[in-house]
C-alpha cells in the first residue's frame, strides 16, 4: 500500500471531565475505505470534527498526505482536499439541488466577480456531473425542500465530491435511510472507490461489511481493535463491547 | 391574498404575467410622477417622492445584510447618519475654506461628497462588523443597536458640529451642469442613483458572492464544510450594506441641507428594518416597495390625524400578516433567491 492519504496521530480531546478522543491513531490509505464503527457516544463525530478543523484537539496531529494540518482553518483544509458529509444532512434549503453543488464549485474560486454563475452553462454541466455520480439523475432543478431524506444524503455526497476531495469523511451516510435507499448509497459509494479515500463512520453493519477494506472500532474515545472484517468479527473484545450489545438491542 | 400552501398544485405554476411588467410600470410611474404633481399643483409630492427614493436606497442596502445575508442589523441608522455627517462636515468646510482636521479639504461637489459618505460609512461598518459578527442571533441585534446608540450620543456631544442641533448647509451640493436647487432636478438625480444602485444590487444578488452569502444564511456549517470563509464573506456583505446606507444618508443630507443626530436614532434603524421586511427581504424591489409603502402610509395618516402612530402600528401588523414574505412576493409562488 502506498503512503496513507490521511493520518491521525495520537489525537486527544477532553470535554470537561469526559475524554472523547483517547490517543486515537488511525490512517486511511489512498485507495482505501476505512470504516470506523462504535456505539453511540463513542466520539466518532467529534473525531471527524477534529480532522476537519471544526474542533481543536488538545494534542496530537492530523496529516493529509505529508502535510500537517495543525492550526489550519476548515477552509484551508477543504482546499487541501478534505471533505465531509453530516449525519443530519446540512443542505441549503432555499436552493435547488444544482445550486447546492454550484456553491461548492464556486467556493473553489471559479468565475468572475459579477458574472451570474447560474447562467454559466459549463458550470451547470459540471455540477450535474457530480449529481449523476451521487445517483441524482435529472434532479438538478428540484428545490431541496422537495427532496426526500435519502436524496438529501446523496446531495451531500455530490456537494462533498464537488469540492474535489482526496479524502472524504462520511458521517453515517446510511442514517435514516430505508433498505432501498441504503442499497443505492452503498452502490454509489462503491462507485467512488479508488477515486477518493474514505473514512466511513457508520452504524449499519451491512454497509460496513459491504464497503470497508479495514474496520476500526471506537469505544469511549479509544480504538480497541483494527483490522479486516473477519478479524473484527472474530475479536472477542469487539463482540462484547459492540457487536454483542447491538445484537442484544435488536 | 395568502400564497397557496399546497406545493403539489403550485410547483409548476408560472407567475402571472403582470409580474414581469411591474418593474417597468413602476419606473414609468416614478418618471411621470413629478410632471403629474406639477400639473396637479401638488409640488410637495415631488419632495415626498424624493424622500421615498432616498430611503429606498437605504432599505435596499440594508437588504444585502438582512435579506441575503440573514444579518438582522438593528444599527444601520449609524451608517445612514455617518454618511450624512460626512457630507455635512465636508460641505461646511467646503463653504468656509478651512480643511477638516487641518488636512482634508472640504467640498461642495455632490459626487465627491457622496463618495466620501460611502467611504466613511464603509469604514465604520467595517469596524462595527468586525466586532459584531463574532456574535449571532439576538446578540448580534443588540450589539449593532448598542454601537449605533454610541455613535448617536457621540454626535449629540460633538459641539463642533452642532451637537444636538446638527449641521445646516447653506446650499445643496453641486452637480456640474444641473441646477440642484430645483426640486424636480434633485428628484431625478436621486432616482438615477437609486436605479444605478438597484442595478448593482441585482448583479450582486446573482453573483458568486450573492450565491455564497445566501448559502451562509441557510447553513453556515454547510458553507464552512465546502471551504467558504463564512466570517469574511459576511463581513464584506455588512460593509457593502453599510456603504449603501451611508450613500443614502449623504444624499438625504444634501436634499434637506441638514444633518442631525436624529438620523442615527434607533427608531431610524427600526424604520429601515420595517421597510425591508414589509417590502420583502431578499428580493431586489421589495425594499423599494417597502420604503414607498411605509413613508406613504406615515404621510397619509399624519395628514389625517395627529395620533397617526396609533393607526400605523395595527396597519403594519395587518400588512405583515396579509403579505407573507413581503409586497414584492405578491403573485410569486416560490421564495428565492
Amino acid at each position: 500500500m502506498s503512503a496513507p492519504a490521511l493520518r491521525i496521530e495520537a489525537l486527544n480531546k477532553r470535554f470537561g471531565g469526559l475524554l472523547v478522543t483517547d490517543d486515537v491513531t488511525l490512517d486511511v490509505g489512498a485507495q482505501e475505505i476505512h470504516a470506523l464503527i462504535g456505539p453511540n457516544g463513542a466520539g466518532k463525530s467529534t473525531l471527524i470534527g477534529q480532522v476537519m478543523g471544526e474542533i481543536a484537539p488538545d494534542s496530537g496531529r492530523v496529516r493529509l498526505g505529508e502535510r500537517d494540518l495543525s492550526g489550519l482553518s476548515q477552509a484551508a483544509r477543504v482546499r487541501l482536499g478534505l471533505a465531509r458529509t453530516f449525519q443530519v444532512p446540512e443542505v441549503l434549503g432555499d436552493y435547488s439541488a444544482r445550486d447546492n453543488v454550484l456553491a461548492a464549485l464556486l467556493a473553489r474560486g471559479r468565475t468572475r466577480i459579477f458574472a451570474n454563475p447560474r447562467r454559466d452553462g459549463a458550470l451547470a454541466v459540471e455540477a450535474d456531473g457530480f449529481l449523476v455520480r451521487a445517483g441524482l439523475v435529472g434532479r438538478g432543478d428540484v428545490p431541496v425542500a422537495d427532496l426526500a431524506h435519502g436524496e438529501r444524503k446523496l446531495l451531500e455526497l455530490a456537494v462533498a465530491l464537488a469540492t474535489g476531495p482526496r479524502v472524504l469523511l462520511l458521517d453515517e451516510p446510511m442514517a435514516g435511510l430505508g433498505p432501498n435507499e441504503s442499497a443505492q448509497m452503498i452502490e454509489v459509494l462503491r462507485g467512488l472507490r479508488g477515486d477518493v479515500a474514505m473514512l466511513l463512520v457508520e452504524h449499519d453493519m451491512k454497509a460496513v461489511f459491504a464497503l470497508a477494506d479495514r474496520i476500526s472500532v471506537l469505544v469511549y474515545g479509544r480504538i480497541i481493535a483494527s483490522g479486516s472484517a473477519q478479524e473484527i468479527q472474530a475479536d472477542p473484545l469487539v463482540r462484547s463491547a459492540y457487536l454483542g450489545a447491538e445484537e442484544a438491542r435488536c | 391574498m395568502d400564497e397557496p400552501r399546497t406545493p403539489a398544485v403550485t410547483k409548476d405554476a408560472k407567475p402571472p404575467r403582470w409580474r414581469a411588467w411591474a418593474p417597468y410600470a413602476g419606473l414609468l410611474a416614478l418618471v411621470a410622477l413629478p410632471f403629474a404633481a406639477q400639473a396637479l399643483g401638488q409640488a410637495a409630492l415631488t419632495t415626498l417622492a424624493t424622500r421615498m427614493v432616498i430611503l429606498a436606497i437605504a432599505a435596499s442596502a440594508l437588504n444585502i445584510a438582512l435579506g441575503l445575508g440573514g444579518l438582522v442589523s438593528f444599527g444601520h441608522a449609524a451608517f445612514y447618519g455617518v454618511g450624512a455627517y460626512a457630507v455635512g462636515i465636508l460641505t461646511t468646510h467646503g463653504a468656509s475654506g478651512a480643511p477638516f482636521l487641518g488636512f482634508i479639504p472640504g467640498s461642495e461637489l455632490l459626487g465627491v461628497n457622496l463618495l466620501a459618505a460611502m467611504l466613511a460609512s464603509g469604514l465604520v461598518a467595517g469596524a462595527i462588523g468586525a466586532l459584531a459578527l463574532r456574535t449571532s442571533g439576538v446578540q448580534f441585534i443588540m450589539i449593532t443597536l448598542a454601537f449605533a446608540q454610541m455613535l448617536f450620543f457621540f454626535f449629540v456631544a460633538l459641539k463642533a458640529y452642532g451637537g444636538d442641533d446638527g449641521v445646516s448647509m447653506r446650499r445643496r451640493n453641486a452637480l456640474p451642469g444641473l441646477n440642484m436647487r430645483d426640486d424636480m432636478t434633485f428628484y431625478f438625480v436621486s432616482l438615477a442613483i437609486l436605479a444605478v444602485w438597484l442595478g448593482i444590487s441585482a448583479r450582486l444578488f446573482h453573483s458568486r458572492f450573492g450565491l455564497l452569502l445566501g448559502g451562509i444564511r441557510q447553513s453556515e456549517r454547510r458553507m464552512q464544510a465546502i471551504g467558504v470563509s463564512t466570517v469574511r464573506t459576511r463581513w464584506l456583505a455588512f460593509v457593502l450594506s453599510g456603504m449603501g446606507t451611508g450613500l443614502a444618508g449623504g444624499l438625504m443630507a444634501v436634499f434637506g441641507r441638514f444633518v442631525s443626530p436624529d438620523m442615527m436614532h434607533w427608531t431610524q434603524s427600526g424604520e429601515l428594518l420595517i421597510m425591508v421586511v414589509l417590502g420583502g427581504a431578499g428580493t431586489i424591489f421589495g425594499p423599494v416597495l417597502g420604503a414607498f409603502a411605509l413613508i406613504g402610509l406615515e404621510t397619509l395618516l399624519a395628514g389625517w390625524t395627529e395620533h397617526w402612530q396609533v393607526i400605523l402600528g395595527p396597519a403594519l401588523v395587518l400588512m405583515a400578516l396579509t403579505f407573507r414574505g413581503g409586497l414584492a412576493r405578491l403573485g410569486r409562488r416560490r421564495e428565492g433567491p
